[in-house]
């Protein structure tokens, strides 16, 4: 017989269990999101050309039919709104990095997120659509689970540390608001070390803040404020070291 | 679906580096998760901010899957888990800290183990709460998971009874899972 593991016993409580399995399904979503999504990437090209042509076919019999009614738009190319809305609310140059609005709040919380960009992050060419993203779900309503599926997939086409941090962050605001708590706290978690890793500073703070949100909504207020004890430490500790930074250039201006 | 339980870490981590096996990962995982667990909450020492540090260290893994060459990878495995528990508990250690816990000696940890034994911190640690447990429970404790035998053995070396060994293992259990900063079940 098989010596029985004390360290597996010990750490197979029921609690911790659960915290495993659910640690377990977030891992495996986000490796099977990334294994699906260019074959589903190169799905949705055939059905966009698809589609494309139908609709086109279609228009030439219609108007060939009606030659007194032109055709105003061909609304069956528009595969994915929220994403071509998305893009169109950037303006007409992507080029530019519009300043991120405010975090998606819930209702119940304060919209108390510092709205500025971390400093120490690059701009980067899937800004425009993160950014969009977050302009488009202000609301619990549209906080979809079919829109956390989509930014997931985006994730893992997404090279960047700094640009998967971002994602997966939002990834974790709409899970949150989705009452998807276990899995926005993953998410988060996730969101907070690729922007510590990036020494995005602000972005490490809010992943805090908004996993500190996840800690109250189910009842754990010491780790809830723990969190934001974390997160207002990174933030003041950063504004020291730039404080401190500019002193001495200032100083040696003096001289 | 292939059974891949009998593949060694370094196969079935390279599945998940050559096309993001989920099924080997899911192995990985199965393999290591209490362990990594456990050795996160010796560092940080308590509960949430080692569930914190283990999620952070299996993301980082995948993250960084692609860094790994094929090596010792439970010792690639643990330093990630050692690194990320650490930085946790550097955040926690200003902020708060659990009634009762010692700051932890960032030194102890430094040099403490080599690729091939990667989680003798861990096996100390476990080893300081055995010592703490009474006679009784240590003996019972010792019997099982270590000599490896079945709870009528036990009974049988020990004199109790069946019922009393399988009280004092459990109770030995809870006590050390205590010892070790995690909240047992609850058996009434």
């Amino acid at each position: 017989m098989k010596k029985p593991d004390l360290i597996d016993e010990l750490m197979s409580t029921k609690k911790l269990n659960a915290f495993f399995e659910e640690t377990e399904r977030s891992m495996v979503t986000m490796i099977t999101a990334h294994t699906a999504e260019p074959i589903a990437r190169r799905g949705a090209w055939w059905i966009v050309g698809g589609a494309a042509g139908l609709a086109l076919i279609g228009t030439t019999a219609w108007m060939s039919l009606r030659n007194d009614r032109p055709v105003e738009s061909t609304s069956a190319l528009v595969v994915a709104p929220r994403a071509m809305e998305s893009v169109s609310q950037q303006g007409t140059s992507p080029v530019s990095m519009p300043t991120p609005k405010a975090t998606p709040q819930s209702a119940t919380t304060p919209a108390s997120a510092p709205t500025q960009r971390p400093e120490s992050e690059t701009p980067t060419n899937n800004d425009h659509l993160m950014i969009g993203q977050a302009d488009a779900t202000p609301t619990i309503e549209s906080a979809t689970l079919r829109e956390i599926d989509s930014l997931s997939s985006i994730l893992y086409t997404t090279q960047e540390p700094l640009d998967k941090a971002r994602l997966a962050y939002q990834i974790g605001i709409r899970q949150r608001l989705h009452g998807d708590v276990e899995a926005a706290i993953a998410s988060l978690t996730t969101a907070r070390t690729l922007a510590q890793s990036s020494h995005a500073t602000v972005l490490e703070a809010r992943s805090l803040a908004e996993r500190s949100r996840c800690e109250s909504k189910r009842g754990r207020m010491l780790e809830a404020r723990t969190l934001l004890d974390t997160a207002i430490r990174l933030l003041s500790d950063k504004d020291e070291s730039l404080r401190q930074q500019w002193r001495q250039e200032r100083d040696a201006l003096a001289h | 679906m292939k059974d891949l339980t009998a593949e060694t870490d370094n196969e079935l981590f390279a599945r998940i580096q050559s096309h993001d096996d989920a099924q080997a990962f899911r192995v990985l995982y199965g393999r290591y998760k209490r362990r990594i667990f456990a050795y996160c909450l010796q560092i940080v020492k308590d509960e949430e901010s080692a569930k914190d540090a283990f999620q952070t260290t299996f993301a980082a893994v995948y993250e960084q899957r692609m860094s790994y060459s094929p090596g010792t990878f439970s010792a690639w495995l643990f330093t990630i888990a050692k690194r990320t528990a650490m930085r946790v508990w550097t955040d926690r250690r200003v902020t708060s800290l659990p009634t009762g816990t010692e700051p932890f000696d960032m030194e102890e940890l430094v040099d403490e183990h080599d690729a091939t034994e990667v989680d003798v911190y861990l096996l100390e640690a476990l080893r300081k709460a055995i010592n703490r447990l009474g006679p009784d429970y240590k003996e019972a404790v010792e019997l099982r998971y270590f000599q490896g035998l079945a709870f009528e053995e036990i009974a049988q070396t020990l004199g109790i009874s069946l019922s009393l060994a399988k009280v004092r293992v459990t109770r030995a259990k809870q006590m050390l899972q205590r010892l070790m900063n995690l909240e047992p079940d609850d058996i009434s």
